[in-house]
Formats: C-alpha cells, structure tokens, sequence
C-alpha cells in the first residue's frame, strides 16, 4: 500500500474526476437532519461530515429489489438472468461500512457464489474516509478503526491536508488526476494521532472484548434481558433495514401487465419481522419479539463468529439511532456480562 | 450439493410428466428435467419448484434417486401449492436444486432401519423406501410405522398395500380418527411402538411428520435404546433461497436448507430452537 498526500482544497476536483471518469458517483449528502448516500452530479453537493447515513453504501451491492430473474410465460416458458452493474463509484465510505462490505463480500462471492452480487462487487470503486464518532457509535469497541483493505483509496482528514492510502491501481489512477506528493513521516504520525484522538472520542462501550461475547453468552439463553426487550420491540424491522451487515432477502415474483412476462425478485427481508419463519401449518419458530431479538444478536456476535470468526456488527449505531424504542446491542452486550448469573 | 444451473437463481424448464390425486388436497406429480438431466439427488433432499408469475416452495424429491424421473406430492395448501394443484400432463414448471444433505443411505448400509412417518412426513421418507427397496440386501430389519389422521388421508395407498403385503418390510400402520373402513391399528403413532422390538446396537431411526409429533417419538426412540446419533430427523423451516443466505431456514446458527434438512438428534438437541 502506498500513502500520499494532498491539499483538502483539491477534494473537489478528484471529485469531479470521478464524476467525469464514471458513469455513477455516490457519496454522502444532507437529507434534512441525516445523511444518505446519494448519485451525485456536481462534486459540490458530497459532504463529509457525518456521523453515518440512513442506509449503508450496502444498498448499491444488493438493491433493496433486485431483479434476479426474467421470465415469459407465452407458448414457451424462458428464464434469463438479470446481471445488470454499470461501474460506479462510492465515495466517502467509513471504516465500518467497508468492514461491513467485505463480511457481505464473504457470503456472497466465497460460497454459493451470488453472480448479480458479484457482478456489482467486481464493477465498484470505494473510497474510503475516516470515521466521526457520536453518541450512538460504537465501532472501537468491536473492530480496528484503522482498515487495511477493502477498498481502492481510503483518506484521513488531517485538517488541511488528506492522507490517502492506495491499495489499488485503479485507486493510483484516481489519485494521479489530481497533484499530490508522497506522505512523509510527520504525516504517518498525524494520522496515528488522529486515531488515536478519535477513539477518546467514543462515549458508548461494550465493557467486554467483543470476540468474548460467545462465553459471556454461555447460559444466557433465557436471561431477562430478552424479555425485557422483547416488551419494547415493535416488530417494525427498521433496526435490519438500516444494518450494513444483514443480507438476508425474500424472493418475490412480479407480473408485467401483459400477463405473459414477469420478474423474480430479491427484496430485502429479516429476522425481526413477525412472519420471517412462518410455515405452512401455522408454526412460527420465532413467534415472539424476545426471541427474535435474542436471535439477532446472536447472529452479530455468536453465530456468524463460531463459522466466519468474525463479528457481524461493525458498530456504526444505524439500528440504535432508528429504532422507535432506542433498542440496542450495547446495552444487551452489557447487561450479559455485567453479572455472574444464576 | 451444486445447483445444476450456472446461475443459482435461473431454475431448468421442467415437464409435467403425470398427476395423480393422492387424497382430496394431495397429489403426486412426476417431473422430467429437459435435455435428459438428471437430479442424481440423495433420499430426503428437496428442490425448489417455481411455478412463474406465482412463486417458490420447497418440496422433497418424493422418489428414489433409482426411480425414472422424479416424484413431488405436494400438500395444497397456499399460492404455490395451489396452482400446482390446477396443472396437468404437459404443463411446465421450474427446478431448481437438489438440496440440502437427504438421509445417509450410505452410513445406514447393514443396519436395520426403522422409519416413522406421520402425515405428509410418509412423503420425502418415500424417497428412502424406494431407495432401500431398490437395494434392499444391503440393509438389515425394516420397519416402517406410519401414522395418519385418518384412513382417507392416507398417502400411496397402493403402496402401502404392497408394502402390508411384501415380506421385505414389516408396516405398521394406525390412524388417529378411524372409520368404517377402518378395521385396522387406531390411535396416535407412539402407541405403535409398543412391542416393538429393536436391536438398539445397530438400528437407524428415522423420522418426519409434524411438528408435534417429533418429541413423542423421539422419546419412544430413546426409550428403545436407540442412541441419539442414529436418530434421524427431518425438520421443516419457512426457506426462500436453498443456498444458505436468506437466512429463513436458520435454526440459532445452522442452515436448514444446507446442513440439513436431516439431522441427528445428537446434532439437534442442544439447538434450542430446533424442536
Ligand atoms: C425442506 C422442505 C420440504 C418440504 N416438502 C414438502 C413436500 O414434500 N410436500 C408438501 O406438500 N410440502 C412440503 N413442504 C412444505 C411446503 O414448502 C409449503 O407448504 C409451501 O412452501 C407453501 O407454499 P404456498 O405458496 O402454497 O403457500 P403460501 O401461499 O406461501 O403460504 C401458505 C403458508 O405457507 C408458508 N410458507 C410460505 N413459503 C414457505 C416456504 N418457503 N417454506 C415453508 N413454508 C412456507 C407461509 O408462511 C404460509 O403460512 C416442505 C417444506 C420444506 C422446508
Ligand atoms: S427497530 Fe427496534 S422496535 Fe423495530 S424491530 Fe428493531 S428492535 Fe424492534
Ligand atoms: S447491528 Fe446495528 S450497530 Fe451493528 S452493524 Fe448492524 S446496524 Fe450497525
Ligand atoms: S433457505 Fe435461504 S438460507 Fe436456507
């Protein structure tokens, strides 16, 4: 990897490069109090200061819908695959969201390969920018704030300077549009210290280490906690919408007007929606709001770290800062090992 | 198991070869993949039969991987399963799989094998019939105990009646509700292991009806010293994709739909949400 620097003031015009250069740019833009990612036309209209977005960049890897399948139903039944990914590029991107990407990225390009996933992977560029805590963040408690890959360019704002890392050569070739020059030491050093300064920063905390969370589950299975919780769960599945690292879908099929032709579709889905285990004969295995709580935060940090040794959660606060009855993962993290129970 | 398409999602054009009424809201329909393709699936997998413009369910490969074609019975009971019920000889529909891991025949080879099938569970345990009859000197005892609701909601009544009468296989059978045409065992399926008898030290169970009926019989299962690892189960989870991702089918942190749908009771027990 290799580091450079330039003028904060030159931001702009890489900018405008990318938007020059590519047929979709995506970067963060003000949306009333929040931020979302949005397509933009005019480097003007990026901005970088946000804590996180509404939806994680995830939404332009696998679409809240998703065309996976045509098909026509005249005379002869047909099935043709909808691979549809134009190259883009997301700018702006924090470290958690890209941790998050390359967890996605595991699921979907490593087992069972998922080719319209893939197709968007492969034709995507992401940049990369250093984080800015607030109350609902908790990234330092479950992962290196410092991503070493995962994305093509990653910078640091150092105040009138960006260091940039480049782990790409398509990320040099962005980099070459504008006027930068080699990071020295100082620079390196500034951007340890911004690090560092950053993780003072963190107001929320989970008080044990996070990879630890599976012993500290250890007979927890019916710990209050979850019935607690379960009582204040609306069930309205925002806290999975928003959450970088959930990819669980449906599949739907969709008819065109004409009857004779008609789409299958990937939509979005999840485990904290009432019906998302039902079955034929009326048997829901997840029937009430505290087991589906204590059902996903065993996925983020017990069931996908037994297989992947990862966490599935990356900290960005996204389902604590939506959800109607401020629901989570800290507080529940806490509440489980703060007492040798039972 | 590989999906046999390229692309996971795009299922092969299948035919409707032929459709029979089994009960009034069952029937059988046996299924030809194009161009000659085979499924080449274990006993107790499943495919994921797409009627366009409808949807997806996941259905167990009723045949054995020995018979010609494939077999599906399939419950109406919805969308999907409701407009399968309304297509005949010829119509076209979609497959995708096979899928999941189906019951180790392999394994099973010189045991005895007792199977217990409640309701539509008689169905993907068919598969593993079929199987073992087609190669049954590699097996030991074989027993099935099949329980029904009633005598009309019996399934493959033909082949009951040759497999009542065949002395590779000893049937028992009962219904829960009897009639007038019933003169034979009435009552749930556990009160068909009474007098059972069943060499413990080599003997698989194997299991799938609904919900209800699992922890009953696994209980009877046990009490016959059967050890837990040669219990096997067939469980059912709302599933979407087959492929491990949409996450409909996980039980706490396993994949129904790729680690299963069998499993060993062994496997399963410590699973709260399993049973
Ligand atoms: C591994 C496996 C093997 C199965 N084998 C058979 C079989 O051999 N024969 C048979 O008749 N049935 C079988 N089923 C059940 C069958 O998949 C459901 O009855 C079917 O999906 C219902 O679809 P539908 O569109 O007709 O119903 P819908 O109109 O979709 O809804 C009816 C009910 O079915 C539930 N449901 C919807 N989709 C699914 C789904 N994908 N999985 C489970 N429940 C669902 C809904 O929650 C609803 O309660 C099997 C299920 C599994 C998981
Ligand atoms: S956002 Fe909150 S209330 Fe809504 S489903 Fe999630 S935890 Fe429950
Ligand atoms: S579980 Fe919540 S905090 Fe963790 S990654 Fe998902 S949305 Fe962010
Ligand atoms: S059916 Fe989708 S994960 Fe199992």
């Amino acid at each position: 990897m290799k580091q450079f620097i330039f003028q904060k003031s030159r931001l702009k015009d890489l900018i405008s490069y990318l938007i020059s250069a590519y047929p979709s740019v995506y970067a963060p833009v003000p949306r009333g109090k929040h931020f979302v990612f949005d397509k933009i036309t005019d480097a003007s209209s990026a901005e970088f200061g946000y804590a996180r977005t509404i939806l994680p960049p995830k939404k332009y890897l696998m679409p809240q819908h998703e065309a996976l399948v045509d098909f026509t139903l005249n005379e002869n039944l047909e099935f043709k695959e909808v691979i549809s990914a134009d190259r883009q590029v997301i700018v702006g991107v924090r470290p958690g969201d890209i941790r998050a990407i390359k967890l996605v990225d595991d699921i979907m390009m490593n087992r069972n390969r998922d080719r319209n996933y893939i197709a968007r992977r492969e034709n995507t560029v992401i940049i990369g920018i250093d984080g800015i805590p607030d109350e609902y963040s908790y990234e330092d408690s479950v992962m290196d704030l410092k991503v070493e890959d995962g994305f093509d360019l990653f910078m640091t704002d150092l105040g009138n300077m960006i260091l940039v890392d480049v782990a790409t050569e398509e990320g040099m070739k962005i980099i070459n549009s504008i006027e930068h020059e080699p990071a020295t030491e100082k620079y390196l050093r500034l951007r340890d210290n911004a690090l560092n300064s950053q993780r003072e920063m963190f107001t929320a905390r989970i008080d044990t280490p996070a990879k630890l969370i599976p012993l500290a589950l250890e007979g927890k299975w019916d710990h209050p906690i979850w019935e607690e919780m379960g009582r204040k769960c609306l069930s309205c599945g925002q806290c999975i919408l928003v959450c970088p690292t959930c990819y669980c879908f449906n599949v739907t099929d969709e008819m065109a007007l004409s009857m004779d032709e008609g789409t299958r579709t990937r939509h979005w889905d999840g485990c904290q929606l009432a019906d998302f285990t039902l079955v034929g004969h009326g048997e829901n295995f997840r029937d009430n709001a505290a087991a589906r709580i204590r059902h996903r935060f065993h996925r983020k940090f017990k069931y996908h770290l037994d297989v992947f040794s990862e966490i599935f959660c990356t900290g960005c606060g996204r389902c604590w800062e939506t959800c109607p009855s401020g629901i989570n993962l800290v507080e529940i993290a806490n509440a489980l090992s703060s007492e040798e129970v039972e | 198991m590989p999906a046999i398409t390229e692309n996971s999602y795009v299922p092969l054009i299948s035919t409707i070869k032929t459709v029979k009424d089994l009960t009034p809201t069952e029937k059988i329909f046996e299924v030809e993949l194009p161009d000659g393709k085979q499924l080449d699936h274990a006993p107790g997998q499943f495919v994921q039969l797409l009627i366009p413009g409808i949807g997806e369910a996941p259905i167990s490969i009723c045949s054995s991987p020995t018979d010609e074609n494939f077999h599906l019975t399939i419950r109406r009971v919805g969308d999907v399963t409701t407009a399968i019920h309304n297509m005949r000889e010829g119509d076209k529909v979609g497959i995708r799989g096979s899928f999941g891991n189906g019951f180790p025949v392999e394994e099973m080879k010189g045991n005895d094998v007792l199977i217990i099938a409640g309701g539509i569970g008689l169905a993907p345990l068919r598969s593993v019939i079929r199987y073992i009859l087609a190669n049954r000197d590699d097996y030991g005892e074989f027993t099935i105990l099949h329980g029904a609701r009633t005598p009309s909601d019996r399934l493959f009544k033909d082949e009951l009646f040759s497999w009542s009468d065949s002395s590779e296989i000893n049937l028992l059978e009962t219904v829960d509700h009897p009639d007038d045409s019933w003169s034979g065992h009435s009552g749930v399926i556990t009160t068909l292991f009474k007098g059972l008898t069943v060499d413990p030290k080599n003997t698989y169970a194997l299991v799938c009806g609904p919900p209800v009926m699992y922890r009953f019989v696994i209980l009877e299962c046990l009490g016959k010293g059967i050890p837990d690892k040669r219990i096997l189960l067939s469980l059912e989870r709302h599933m979407k994709c087959g492929l491990g991702k949409c996450g409909h089918c996980q039980i706490n942190g396993v994949y129904t739909c790729q680690d299963g749908p069998v499993f060993s009771f062994n496997q399963i027990k410590n699973l709260e949400e399993a049973l």
